[in-house]
């Protein structure tokens, strides 16, 4: 899904940022629900208000809506259709690409110096080797944001 | 009446699920139980297959279910109950987001949350990538060996203006003309 939204709606149309992504993302994040309808209502909203969060959250369900009702029996029998496995096999293959190659793109542009640096692989490190759910990191995060956001208030 | 009970499981799920597609597998796991729709088998099942198919895990397990038990009414309904609550919970965040986006606060709580979230995304990326490489934990050299070649295709320019769906589809041309997994 991140590999797509950052093309069309970034790098296409200009409707909105890489940076700005990665906010809706981690907002998205912590909020019920699919993070990418999440994601879909947000940037929807942000173009057209409450129509065009509703226009996006109908556009990103779907094609995949379709795509299960056409592909229903076959899904349920995939197991005895062993091409059809290879070719799944393939698409993630693919997509798993697709994602690296964004990260790569992403961590390029967005991380800037070692405070950035310790976010990210703490995050990664928290969710990939702990196992925490993704919604209490990005609440930690919140709370850390608040934190630093204090003490640069009492310096002043 | 199937359609309401199909509408209040999905529309709990929307709302209680946090984390994303994966999040909603234990509320589906037991409602599939509590109301006997389908067999925890058959629901792995279809939610290993939905995952290859292009479009959010959860949004593709709901429709499938939906379908399962409801017909195509089912599945709409199913679809419907599960972004609702996305919907209305999204469009306040977002209102109430572009009214204190330039406050000191905010920014600097983006300023934490935007590398904490591209952490989060290479967790993701790392997720898949060992499913790719390791699949049902044993090694997969050849899968290792085309994932390096499609990265590598990846920085070709050319190659980088392709249409992501088109480079998705010939992953799967290319799953079906050579022996995978």
């Amino acid at each position: 899904m991140l590999p797509l939204l950052v093309r069309e709606l970034a790098e296409k149309r200009d409707w909105t940022t890489e940076e700005e992504i990665l906010d809706i993302f981690a907002v998205a994040q912590c909020m019920p629900g699919v993070i990418a309808v999440n994601t879909a209502t947000f940037i929807g909203y942000k173009r057209h208000k409450v129509l065009g969060a509703i226009v996006a959250t109908i556009g990103v369900v779907t094609v995949p809506f379709l795509m299960i009702l056409g592909l229903y029996w076959l899904m349920r029998y995939a197991m005895n259709f062993p091409w059809m496995l290879r070719v799944f096999a393939g698409m993630r293959v693919a997509v798993c690409a697709l994602i690296v190659n964004t990260l790569i793109k992403l961590v390029r542009e967005g991380i800037r110096d070692w405070l950035a640096v310790l976010l990210s692989v703490a995050a990664l490190l928290l969710v990939a080797a702990l196992h925490v759910n993704p919604a209490f990191v990005v609440l930690g995060a919140l709370l850390f944001g608040f934190v630093l956001w204090g003490r640069e208030r009492v310096k002043k | 009446m199937i359609y309401l009970l199909l509408f209040w499981e999905f529309f709990k799920t929307g709302l209680l699920a946090f984390g994303g597609g994966l999040a909603t597998v234990p509320f589906l796991q037991r409602m599939v139980d509590t109301h006997g729709w389908m067999s925890q088998a058959e629901l792995m099942h279809s939610i290993t297959a939905g995952e290859s198919i292009p479009g959010p895990i959860g949004v593709n397990a709901a429709t499938y279910v939906g379908f399962h038990v409801g017909g195509v009414w089912g599945a709409t309904v199913a679809t419907f109950a599960l972004v609702l609550p996305s919907v209305i919970v999204m469009i306040f965040v977002a209102r109430a987001l572009s009214r204190f986006r330039d406050a000191p606060l905010v920014q600097k709580l983006f300023s934490v949350l935007r590398p904490v979230s591209l952490g989060l995304i290479a967790a993701t990326a790392f997720a898949m990538l060992m499913e790719t490489v390791f699949p049902a934990s044993s090694f997969n050299p050849w899968n290792l060996g085309v994932l390096a070649v499609l990265i590598a295709c990846l920085q070709i320019p050319k190659v980088k203006k392709w249409d992501p769906i088109l480079f998705i589809l010939g992953g799967g041309l290319l799953g079906l003309l050579v022996p995978f997994v």
